[in-house]
C-alpha cells in the first residue's frame, strides 16, 4: 500500500479541535498547508491535528498564535 | 475558551448553587432538587461522508430523559459514559490502543458534548431528548482503523446503553476501500434495568 508517510514513522499531535467544528478544521488545513506542513486529521469526539515530528514545533507555533482560531475550541500540545 | 464544565447560578430563594455542565437553571418555582431518569439511548441518523481526505460517518446519540422533583437531597443528574476502543488512536489524545477509553471523562469540554453539557433545559417536572452529534473520521492517507463505541447513560435506578462499530480502510490510492458503521445490540439488553 502506498501511503504519503512512512508507516514506521510516528506522527506527532500538534493540537486538538472539536470533531464537529468544520470551520476550525478548514482553518487548520489552510494555515498548515500555506506553511508547507502536511497534516493528518482524524479522531472522534475530538480530532487530532497530526504532523510529521520534524514539523511539530512550527505547527504548534502557527496554530497557537492564530487569531483565526481564537474563538474555536482548540488545545495546542505543550512543548 | 469555554472549557469549564461548572458554573455557579443563583436559584430562587436559595444560596448560590453549582449546576453541572452550564445548563441554565430552572426558573420560577422549580424544585430545589430534581432527579433525572434516563429512559433510553439510541444511535440514529448514521450517514457516511467524505470531506477531502477525511472520511467516516456522522451519527446522533439520542438520550431520552425525564425529570421529577426529589423529596430531599441534592440534584441527581444522569451520568454519561462515552467509551471508545480503537486499534489506531490518533497522536496526542492520551488514548490507549485496544482498550476502552471514556471520551467524556477525558474531554468533557469538547463541543461534541454540548448536547449533554450545555443544551439540556432540564424541565422539572418534564422530559426532553438530549442529542449528541459525533462525526468520527480518519484520513485516507493513514492505515485502516476500527473504532468501537459503548455508550452508557446511568441514572440512580436504571441505565441504558448503545453500541456501534466503525471500520475505515483506505484503498492506498487516496480513496476508500471500506467504510462501514454497524449499530450493535445493547450490552444491557432490551428493557435494561438496574
Amino acid at each position: 500500500m502506498s501511503m504519503p508517510f512512512d508507516a514506521d514513522e510516528e506522527l506527532a499531535g500538534a493540537a486538538l479541535i472539536a470533531g464537529t467544528d468544520a470551520e476550525a478544521r478548514a482553518i487548520v488545513e489552510r494555515l498548515l498547508g500555506a506553511a508547507g506542513i502536511a497534516c493528518f486529521i482524524e479522531g472522534s469526539v475530538v480530532y487530532s491535528i497530526q504532523v510529521h515530528p520534524r514539523d511539530l514545533a512550527r505547527a504548534r507555533e502557527i496554530l497557537g498564535s492564530s487569531s483565526e482560531l481564537k474563538d474555536h475550541w482548540i488545545q495546542v500540545s505543550a512543548k | 475558551m469555554g472549557l469549564n464544565r461548572e458554573q455557579s447560578v443563583a436559584m430562587p430563594g436559595q444560596e448560590e448553587q453549582t449546576v453541572d455542565g452550564g445548563t441554565p437553571a430552572p426558573k420560577g418555582g422549580a424544585p430545589a432538587s430534581c432527579n433525572c431518569i434516563p429512559s433510553g439511548v439510541q444511535i440514529k441518523n448514521v450517514s457516511p461522508y467524505q470531506r477531502g481526505k477525511l472520511y467516516g460517518h456522522e451519527f446522533d446519540v439520542e438520550v431520552s430523559l425525564s425529570y421529577s422533583a426529589a423529596a430531599s437531597g441534592p440534584e441527581a443528574d444522569a451520568q454519561l459514559f462515552w467509551f471508545e476502543k480503537t486499534n489506531r488512536p490518533p497522536a496526542w489524545q492520551g488514548i490507549t490502543a485496544n482498550a476502552w477509553n471514556d471520551m467524556f471523562a477525558m474531554f468533557p469540554g469538547s463541543p461534541t458534548f454540548d448536547g449533554w453539557t450545555k443544551n439540556r433545559t432540564k424541565p422539572c417536572p418534564g422530559s426532553e431528548t438530549a442529542t449528541i452529534h459525533d462525526p468520527p473520521g480518519a484520513s485516507v492517507d493513514l492505515p485502516a482503523r476500527t473504532l468501537e463505541f459503548d455508550i452508557y447513560v446511568r441514572g440512580q435506578q436504571v441505565s441504558h446503553n448503545a453500541r456501534a462499530k466503525q471500520v475505515l480502510e483506505p484503498d492506498g490510492k487516496g480513496g476508500i476501500k471500506t467504510q462501514t458503521f454497524d449499530i450493535l445490540p445493547s450490552a444491557l439488553g432490551p428493557g435494561a434495568g438496574p
